[in-house]
This record gives C-alpha cells, structure tokens and sequence, in this order.
C-alpha cells in the first residue's frame, strides 16, 4: 500500500479519536478538517493512474470541506450566542427526557 | 525521499493537532498538515490540485477554521514549547529537502486496479468507525 495512503488514514483515525474524546465544538471542527486532509492525503495514488479524475476527487473534497466547515462554524456561533460556551454539554434543548 | 518527507511532516502535524491543548495552536498546526500535503501534491507534479489546497483550502477553509479557535477559547498560553518544537522539525524538513533535493526520485509504483480495493475496504471501515463516533457523540449530548 502507498505512504501516502497509509498516513491518510492514519490521520483519518487522529481525526476521529479527536472527535470521539472531546466536548468542545471548536476542536470538532478541527477534527473534521483534520480527516478532510487525511482523505486529500488518502487520495494521492489516484494522481498516477487517473490525474482527471484525481482532480475532480480534489475539487469535490474542497466542496465538501468547505460545506462542513461553514456549516459547523455557523452552529458554534448560533450556540455561543445561546450558551455563552462552545461545550456540546452545555446544550440540553432537544435531549430525550 | 521527499515525498516520504513531506508526509511524516503531514504525520508529525497531525499528531501536534490532536494533542495540543489550545485550540489556535492546533488549528495552526492542522493548516501546516494540509501545506505539507499541498506540497506532497506539488511534488507529484498535480500542481492544479496543489492550487486548490494552497488557495481555496487553506486560504479560505483554514483561515475560517483559524479565527474561529482565536473568537472561541483564543490562545490560552503561552506557546514556547510548540514553537521551539515545531521551529526544530521545520529546520530539520528543511535540512533534509535540500540535502535530498539531487537525489533522484523513485520510480512511481503504477497502480493498478485491483489495489484499490484493500482501500475500498478500509474506507468502508472508516465509514463504520464513522458511524459508531457518530452515535456515541449524540449520546452524550
């Protein structure tokens, strides 16, 4: 398998732990990003076998990327301004009784 | 070598955005993880790709990613540490690009096909990581 490949999902899974082990809303956006570029990582080996579609893989990761990130940067606004914290604990509207 | 290089650069960053306490430095170190894989891109001669990580992701994306960690939480310490360590590794990448720069590039392995579905198999198993994250993230909200 590639290096690229390799380390790409290595830092899919830093990206994931990152999510899994924390409560504050900032360092989830940053841990999205951080699997986008593991993906973009991931990708590479494409380049030499297909650099068009390659591309257009590397076009619609950006899409996607930049989708996510302004969307969770809205949230984390909209729940500041609601909370005055970016901890998702902090948020209790919407819980199952 | 340079390829390999840049990608434990990309390696060491990300490992640095994970276990950095304060949110710039890690929002700072994950826009150095995506430079070295723009530059990885660069090397690989996908210098369209490299464009769009170099300007629409991080000019807009990491720069988005950035200032919210500066308006949320701000840089709570001093980094001395970060910087003295992120300095050292930058100077030893670069050290090491230059004293590797005449080597002469490996030949790239051409990839065939039926490699790509052990990657298949282990996006599917990042999908189901995913997923498992996914519900113990909205459990505990």
């Amino acid at each position: 398998m590639s290096p690229a490949v390799v380390v790409g999902f290595i830092l899919i899974l830093l990206g994931l732990y990152s999510i899994a082990t924390t409560r504050n809303l900032v360092r989830v956006l940053i841990a999205l990003e951080l699997v986008t570029v593991g993906a973009f990582a991931a990708l590479a080996p494409l380049a030499l076998v297909n650099p068009s579609l390659f591309f257009y893989g590397v076009l619609i990761l950006v899409m996607i990327s930049v989708s996510e990130a302004s969307i969770l940067a809205a949230l984390i606004f909209r729940t500041y301004a609601l909370t005055k914290s970016t901890d998702v604990s902090t948020v209790t509207g919407g819980r199952e009784p | 070598m340079i390829d390999v290089l840049l990608l434990l650069a990309a390696l060491f960053f990300g490992l640095l955005t994970v276990y950095s306490r304060d949110n710039v430095y890690s929002a700072v170190s994950l826009a150095s993880v995506a430079g070295a894989v723009g530059a990885y891109y660069a090397y690989l001669t996908q210098f369209a790709a490299a464009f769009l990580i170099f300007v629409i992701y991080i000019g807009a994306v990491m720069l988005l990613v950035i200032i919210t960690a500066a308006m949320y939480g701000g840089v709570q310490r001093w980094g001395g540490r970060y910087f003295l360590v992120t300095t050292l590794v930058f100077l030893a990448a670069a050290v090491l690009g230059v004293l590797l720069w005449g080597v002469p590039p490996a030949k790239p392995t051409p990839v065939q096909l039926g490699d790509l579905l052990p990657a298949v198999m282990l996006l599917i198993g990042v999908a189901a990581v995913s997923l498992v994250v996914g519900i113990e993230v909205a459990r505990r909200v």
